[in-house]
């Protein structure tokens, strides 16, 4: 396995007319788990086939392990074919008129293996995806599921530098995209493997990655670990891309008195001292201020919490906990609040934490300066 | 009872045209199955009184040696044409290439190229490299004007091919020949025996190139029974029986492989694969 470098690189399309991917630079360690993440059209899969080979940037630098394998600088470029990478593709993309046995061997044989050593790895990895009684059938006599395993193999008996997987769940239905994708990360660790995987999913790369790589119109948004994303984003766009249901927020005016400065929003008054936020900087009239639905609760977990009044809306009941969809005025409120009271009243109280409320300039740039940061 | 008659009416006159369309075919059996003498004072339409095979004898005798060489011309010829047509229609339905757009707009106009047009640089050409009068000198002029329409042929039925699968292949570390060989060609038998048929069929048929750049000793069947008919005597029993002769490999292929040929032809519409 090998670590990935990516280094300030630019992809065009057109003839320089669109650019999908700039400026980006990344670096995936040995042996970790990196997502690349973001909505449909911001570079994730051109960023993907770049390292691959199967692009040519028109600016930067890709290594892979010690070898450098593009450079627009210097003038390498090794071909996909000799860059030792496995590419799982969300088509799958098995050899038709080859049987299982032959997709996961085909490759074997272009590196001039030996057919005991073909047959042991082949029977090694389908083992460890429980496909062995499908290797004599065609890629046309499996289910999505099994050519996805298939795919999966036929990456895996390679030994490769790196893994790259291009939204390879994206096919599955919902129980079987869960299923293999503890599998995926199970096996990732049992090897010890590095896989750059591909999705526009926030909750597949929640839950698979060491590293997100959060991409915007062909920029990096912003790069850390879920947990990372997830509690410091950067600006409004990464904090209500990543979460389910997403972020809530409200806008709310700045208020300035001989007191301090407040924030006043249609649901409460909360001053700025409370949020840990360094005032000196901030000379706008209005911020956004969003909440996490999973931070919001039924009932005070200490005095300082913040409380407010909703109207309930529907209540979505998910056995262990609750999706209340409620308004405060004319404001849309998402909660996630584990069971116990019956939402058969209509009006609500939900409390926060006042640390837990993220702070967002109109420009949507975060307000970062909290206590302790 | 209407659509009856609609449906007697039409059949009554599709078997008009058949009989019209297959009379030449009849004249040419019954004919060929005739004395020299009988041919002259019988129609040509009637069943000969005493069928005999003379004049496919001397047919095959007079035809031996152009018939041998037909046959390598149209070996060579076809699988040159439909060997570097499909390597061509290959690259260019699966690859991007710098003037990929180009080359697929020359080689468009190639086929669209009248043989008249280029048939003196040909023949100069040809005398040039000393091929004039060889089967080799054939066999290339014809795998270049195959080249065009063997590569457009087969570039329609590659198109069909998924593209993640040449990248999946690049990134398996298999390169474009060992996927050609070991997916492509396996999955596309139906193109290749289409492209086989249509090219064999033009090239067996075909006599302006071997009119031309053919002599004694290299020219195709087509031109030999061309020369019949000014050289001898009318003779018609004997004509007839070399053009079925000749019609013979064709028609048998056709036969044989008839089904792939209209299945390759559909194939547009459905899976090549």
């Amino acid at each position: 396995m090998a670590k990935v470098i990516v280094n300030r690189v630019t992809v065009s399309y057109n003839k320089g007319k669109t650019i999908a991917v700039n400026d980006v630079s990344f670096q995936v360690e040995d042996g970790s788990f990196c997502v690349l993440l973001g909505p449909s059209g911001c570079g994730k899969t051109t960023i993907l086939y770049t390292i691959a080979g199967l692009i040519r940037p028109d600016q930067g630098e890709i290594q892979i392990g010690e070898q450098i394998v593009t450079s627009t600088q210097r003038g390498i470029f090794v071909r996909p074919q000799d860059r030792n990478i496995a590419m799982v593709f969300q088509e799958y993309a098995l050899y038709p008129n080859l049987t299982v046995r032959d997709n996961l061997a085909f490759p074997l044989e272009c590196r001039r293996l030996n057919r005991k050593e073909i047959e042991a790895k082949v029977q090694e990895v389908a083992e460890m995806l429980g496909i062995q009684d499908l290797l004599d059938r065609r890629p046309a006599q499996l289910s999505g599921g099994q050519r996805q395993r298939v795919a999966l193999g036929r990456a895996l008996v390679r030994n490769p530098s790196v893994f790259l997987l291009d939204e390879p769940l994206g096919n599955l239905d919902a129980q079987l995209r869960i299923q293999v994708r503890y599998e995926l990360r199970r096996i990732q660790r049992q090897l010890g493997a590095t896989m750059i995987y591909v999705t526009h999913d926030q909750v597949e790369a929640m839950t698979l990655a060491d590293q997100i790589v959060l991409l915007r119109n062909g920029k990096v948004e912003q790069l850390g670990s879920p947990q990372q994303l997830y509690e410091e984003p950067r600006d409004l766009f990464v904090a209500t891309f990543i979460g389910s249901p997403p972020m809530n927020l409200l806008e709310a005016k700045v208020l300035r008195n001989e007191a301090g400065v407040f924030f006043e929003c249609p649901a409460f008054r909360v001053s700025a001292a409370e949020l840990g936020i360094s005032l000196d900087l901030l000379t706008e009239e209005t911020v956004i201020l969003g909440m996490r639905p999973s931070d919001l609760t039924c009932r005070p977990s200490s005095p300082s919490d913040l409380g407010f009044e909703a109207q309930v809306d529907l209540v979505e009941p998910m056995g262990d906990s609750s999706v209340v969809h409620a308004f405060v005025e004319s404001k849309k409120i998402t909660a996630k609040c584990e069971s116990g009271p019956s939402f058969h009243e209509t009006r609500i109280k939900l409390y926060i934490t006042p640390k837990k409320i993220h702070v967002f300039l109109p420009t949507g740039a975060k307000v970062r300066l909290k206590a302790g940061h | 009872m209407k659509n009856l008659a609609i449906k007697l009416m039409l059949y009554v006159l599709l078997l008009v045209v058949t009989i019209v369309y297959l009379l030449p075919l009849w004249g040419a059996l019954t004919t060929s199955l005739k004395s020299e003498q009988e041919v002259d004072v019988t129609s040509p339409l009637s069943w000969p009184k005493h069928p005999s095979f003379l004049a496919y004898s001397q047919a095959l005798h007079y035809l031996r040696r152009s018939l041998f060489n037909s046959f390598f011309i149209t070996l060579g010829g076809t699988l040159g044409s439909v060997g570097l047509g499909a390597i061509c229609g290959y690259a260019l339905a699966l690859f991007d290439f710098r003037s990929g757009n180009l080359l697929f707009i020359l080689l468009a106009a190639g086929i669209f190229l009248p043989y008249q047009a280029i048939l003196i640089p040909l023949f100069q050409t040809i005398r040039y490299l000393k091929l004039y009068d060889t089967i080799v000198g054939i066999v290339l002029a014809h795998t270049a004007y195959g080249i065009p329409m063997c590569s457009l042929m087969f570039k329609t039925f590659y198109s069909e091919v998924p593209r993640v699968l040449v990248k999946q292949a690049l990134t398996d570390g298999i390169g474009p020949w060992k996927f050609y060989w070991r997916v492509v060609l396996p999955s596309t038998k139906l193109a290749t025996v289409t492209v086989l048929i249509f090219q064999f069929t033009s090239i067996w048929n075909e006599l302006l190139f071997g009119l031309v750049l053919g002599g004694p000793r290299s020219m195709p069947a087509t031109v030999a029974l061309n020369n019949l008919v000014g050289t001898l005597a009318a003779q018609w029993n004997m004509q007839m029986a070399g053009s079925i002769i000749l019609a013979l490999p064709v028609l048998f292929i056709y036969v044989l492989l008839g089904r792939y040929l209209v299945r390759g032809y559909m194939a547009g519409a459905v899976t090549a694969v």
